[in-house]
């Protein structure tokens, strides 16, 4: 007859000895993996590519945010599956007897792999999402110019409004009713202002 | 201390199955129901022994939030047993984890 009962007897009362050494080695691993997961917010600002998001056009910044805050979210749930999946011990539901411990140890072996598994998918959807984001940043149009508002004092009368195109031979003002087109001809004075009254 | 008394036999170590013993053990609950001490009579060698079983600590380490706080009811069901009666037995190996005959046996625990 096997002896399988007798060795898992064995490690099971070895366990009950080693607990704090087991317990100590799980914070080495942890204190790693968490010291990992505080660099991973660095390392995604870091590709995250161009640096003016800014200056995008809209809804660009939008979707780059959700798309970093996914590859963020993915790498993180990750290295934590990751770390899961490298340490643990029998805790409270495991009675420290070889039959425990062999059920205990089938379950945590399907876990470890779930984990894994679980951890590989997020990776590789954190680095997609990040890809996408970082092309997103040199691809995407960049936000147009902002129009300077200015107040035009012409022989014809004052307008006030926006800027918009200065044409060879007239300004095209963009008020809150509609465009003045102004001949330069008639213009007097181009004032800067910061609104119109 | 139970008040069954030991017969002691000198036996070599030897690590034989002796099945499941449906009596003659007790299991008492210690240290607020953290540990489980089983006693009674090794069946190779007649030597009193004791064993303590304790639950694992592993508890708030594993995963992100910490899981149960006190320790369940064990599932009931047969335990394996080793002699760890104490007494010298030729041929015991120096690492041997129990200081017993060698022989391991199954017991019942109930609620």
């Amino acid at each position: 007859m096997s002896n399988d009962r007798w060795w898992w007897a064995q490690r099971a009362q070895q366990l009950r000895f080693t607990q704090l050494d087991v317990a100590r080695r799980q914070a080495e691993t942890w204190r790693t993996g968490l010291t990992g997961v505080t660099a991973l917010l660095g390392a995604v600002l870091i590709v995250k590519g161009r640096t003016d998001i800014a200056d995008l056009a809209p809804p660009y910044p939008a979707i780059l945010l959700a798309l970093f805050g996914i590859a963020l979210a993915a790498f993180v749930i990750a290295t934590l599956q990751a770390i899961r999946a490298a340490s643990g011990t029998p805790g409270d539901e495991c009675l420290l007897t070889g039959e425990d411990l062999e059920r205990w140890t089938e379950a945590e072996v399907h876990q470890i792999q779930r984990a894994i598994r679980t951890a590989r998918l997020l990776t590789i959807a954190g680095v997609c999402s990040l890809a996408a984001g970082a092309g997103t940043t040199w691809l995407a149009p960049a936000r147009s110019p902002a129009l300077p508002t200015v107040r035009v004092q012409s022989s014809q009368g004052q307008y006030c409004g926006r800027l918009s195109q200065i044409g060879s031979d007239t300004l095209k003002i963009s008020g809150p009713t509609g465009y003045y087109l102004v001949p330069l001809t008639s213009v007097v004075r181009v004032d800067a202002v910061a609104s119109c009254p | 201390m139970s008040d069954l008394v030991e017969h002691h036999r000198t036996v070599k170590y030897r690590v034989q199955n002796y099945a499941l013993l449906t009596s003659g053990f007790q299991f008492t609950p210690v240290a607020g129901g953290r540990r489980i001490e089983v006693t009674g009579i090794c069946p190779a060698c007649g030597g009193w022994t004791s064993t303590t079983w304790t639950y694992g600590s592993g508890n708030d380490y594993k995963g992100i939030l910490p899981r149960r706080r006190s320790a369940p009811e064990p599932a009931e069901g047969p335990r394996t047993l080793c002699c760890d009666c104490g007494h010298a037995h030729a041929d015991r190996p120096a690492d041997a984890v129990f200081l017993g005959c060698g022989a391991y046996w199954q017991v019942e625990l109930s609620r």
